[in-house]
């Protein structure tokens, strides 16, 4: 028999601090990774399971936006002015990472609703949904990054030595996507409204970030919210680093990286602290 | 949340495993209330704040209201109650689904909790691939799961479906490869909420030798059943609870007294339902009993007929009535132990146009020291029209000192000598 003491009582996790609460979490993760792994499996797999097209699910948004925008360039519908790279690879490149942004937030944001078929059933650290949501994003995301590089090869567009570096580049931007959907998937819980709005919210906070334009010439107001918004850089900068091999604000998107970790951190203990209020809510 | 040993009794031959303490556990009865709460709450813990825990706002109620109890190594506590008395809830707190609102839940090592079995099964995997599945959710390791492979597979018996997904399962097949990891996953504390009723005789026997096994390794149980038979059967204590309270625990038998007195005091205090009395062309005037109710119960000596007198005003003639009457015993859920209607008799019930009283019995009945209760109904013809339904009308027939058990029979005894 076991002699490790286990207490419930109330009120228990309020007395825990900030990085405790990341300890402890860390230390669920690890001890769950078989379960984790278990879960991602069975999600990922079954998901095509009864499906023709398979994993080909994956590619098929990464093609048809690049066939979209390909062909609003030959259309003329676009005036992107003179770009030192293709401006439809641009797009690709760039939509791929904002893609893999909002598939993030919307995945962290259904950490407690993603257990939904044995959360009342049995018990286990919650938070590890995250990861295995996350997981499964991050591996479409490598998946269909791949594609793209095939897609650009046979294009002939020049790829920048950073252009390998992409799977670290975005870390920073998951980092801000956990925080912020790991804090959703709270109220997500008690109010259909995040699940209803979060698509078009994201879909609209895509015009607010230069994803299919860049910072240059912009003035007034839209150069003020594009300063304000920290994508524009954790995004911007991974873009350009992997586009044109350089970035312009660097201490920016460090400093943006640190925050998105803090963001987390305090996320974590909010998700920690108030998933116990939620959860009865669910069965 | 681990908390060291020492703050828990040591490890000492039959020393308390799990020990429950003033437990407290509150829920919202409207969904508007309960969203704003669970908004208010959440938000508040996180700024630190203090969130209501002690009191009750609108619309919430106490599903557990101060309940008690410890379990040490071996024993098997049964957990009865009628439906809504709390009793999932109390398990879901132990196994720490979600946390108490007041008391404390002290346990030491691994709880393994068959509330729902198969949980996780993804229905396109086969029943191979969810045993991996639902064994690590479970908590048990891979290597844990390899090693139990052939004996969950055995115990589990459902032959080459093994390797089918478990959509083509039964509902007793999941039950059966459920239970048969759940009950391999080594717990400490093993806690059972009503499942084996889903699972065929056979399996449930299967399933309660096990049980036992598991005791005689010192596992503790909590056993959760409507079933009499298998808390007396396999219980070394009982639990009653009660709309949230525990008003029982201890010994089995006074445990299970305590339990059926809920169900006669639930409806013997005067909550007969009068469904239909009458309708425009059928007015019922009065019904009346035989004995006379005292105290709101119809009270029956030794083998006394139980007469109903209906008395009525028809203003047209009824032809080719039905009149239906059946006797539920209060426990286990509600058993319709007898029924039957005038046309079992071959009796015709035709009613004429005026006044008049229509009149049954059930005769004899023999039941000992037990409140059971009537239902009866009076249909038109090809049950056109209900003209009269009374239901959960209590009748109390007295005990005799010669029998024990609810029936009595007469018996006869006689000696013969062999004539030499």
């Amino acid at each position: 028999m076991s002699s490790e003491i286990t207490v419930y009582e109330t009120k228990q996790r309020r007395k825990i601090g900030m990085l405790a609460a990341a300890g402890i979490m860390s230390a669920d993760i690890i001890r769950y990774r078989e379960l984790i792994w278990q879960l991602f499996k069975r999600d990922f797999l079954m998901q095509y399971k009864k499906s023709f097209l398979g994993v080909g699910w994956i590619l098929l948004a990464p093609l048809i936006g690049f066939a979209s925008w390909v062909f609003m360039n030959a259309a003329g519908v676009l005036k992107p002015g003179d770009m030192a790279f293709p401006y439809p690879a641009f797009v690709l490149i760039s939509t791929t990472l904002w893609a893999f942004f909002t598939n993030s937030v919307l995945a962290a944001s259904r950490t407690l609703k993603s257990g939904k078929g044995f959360i009342g059933q049995v018990h286990y650290p919650h938070h590890i949904m995250l990861v295995k949501e996350l997981l499964q994003v991050y591996v479409n995301f490598l998946i269909s990054f791949v594609f793209v590089t095939v897609l650009l090869m046979c294009f002939n567009v020049t790829l920048s030595i950073f252009y390998y570096a992409t799977p670290l580049l975005v870390l920073p931007m998951l980092a801000l996507a956990a925080a912020a959907g790991l804090s959703l998937s709270i109220v997500n819980v008690v109010s259909m409204d995040i699940d209803k709005s979060l698509g078009y919210l994201l879909n609209f906070f895509m015009f607010l970030t230069p994803v299919v334009y860049t910072v240059d010439n912009k003035t007034g107001i839209v150069k003020l919210i594009l300063t304000c918004n920290p994508m524009t850089y954790l995004h911007g900068c991974a873009r350009d680093l992997i586009v044109f091999g350089r970035i312009d604000n660097t201490d920016m998107f460090l400093g943006l990286t640190l925050a998105a970790l803090l963001c987390l951190l305090v996320s974590m203990k909010w998700f920690y602290v108030a998933e116990e209020k939620v959860i009865e809510k669910m069965i | 949340m681990s908390i060291k040993p020492a703050q828990f009794d040591v490890d000492t031959g039959n020393s308390s495993i799990l020990r429950v303490e003033n437990l407290h556990k509150k829920f919202c009865r409207t969904l508007k209330h309960s969203m704003y709460y669970g908004i208010i709450d959440s938000v508040r813990s996180m700024l630190g704040l203090a969130y209501d825990t002690d009191r009750l706002r609108k619309n919430e109620f106490w599903a557990l209201e101060d309940i008690c109890f410890e379990l040490h190594k071996g024993e098997t506590l049964g957990v009865v109650g009628a439906n809504g008395s709390g009793k999932s809830t109390l398990l879901r707190l132990i196994t720490g689904i979600y946390p108490p609102d007041r008391g404390r839940i002290t346990f030491r090592g691994r709880i393994g909790a068959l509330i729902a079995v198969g949980a996780g099964f993804h229905p396109h995997m086969t029943g191979r691939e969810n045993i991996y599945l639902n064994g690590t959710i479970l908590g048990m390791t891979r290597r844990e799961i390899d090693g139990q492979l052939d004996d969950i597979i055995a115990f589990a018996d459902i032959g080459d479906f093994l390797e089918a997904p478990v959509s083509t399962y039964s509902s007793g097949m999941r039950v059966r490869l459920g239970f048969a990891i759940a009950i391999h996953s080594e717990p400490d504390i093993l806690l059972v909420d009503e499942i084996l009723a889903v699972g065929d005789i056979g399996f449930q026997l299967k399933c309660f030798n096990r049980l036992g096994e598991l005791r005689q390794k010192g596992v503790a149980t909590v056993l959760v059943t409507h079933n009499l038979h298998h808390i007396t059967t396999f219980c070394t204590k009982v639990l009653v609870l009660n709309k949230g309270k525990k008003i029982f625990a201890g010994n089995v038998e006074e445990g299970l007294e305590v339990y059926k007195k809920t169900f006669s005091d639930l409806q013997s205090a005067g909550e007969v339902e009068k469904v239909t009395t009458g309708t425009q062309d059928f007015i019922v005037e009065d019904v009346m009993f035989v004995p006379a109710m005292e105290h709101d119960k119809v009270v029956l000596k030794d083998y006394e007929n139980l007469e109903v007198v209906i008395k009525f005003n028809a203003l047209k003639d009824f032809n080719n009535m039905e009149l239906d009457c059946v006797l539920r015993a209060p426990f286990p859920m509600s058993t319709e132990f007898f029924r039957a209607n005038n046309h079992a008799f071959n009796k015709k019930i035709n009613i004429t146009k005026g006044r008049g009283a229509l009149r049954f019995s059930i005769n004899g009945l023999n039941l000992n020291n037990v409140t059971v209760h009537l239902f009866f109904a009076v249909w038109s013809e090809n049950r056109g029209a209900c003209l009269l339904w009374w239901r959960n009308i209590p009748v109390h027939c007295l005990g005799s000192a010669r029998f024990t058990g609810i029936i009595k029979y007469p018996m006869e005894f006689s000696i013969k000598k062999d004539a030499n």
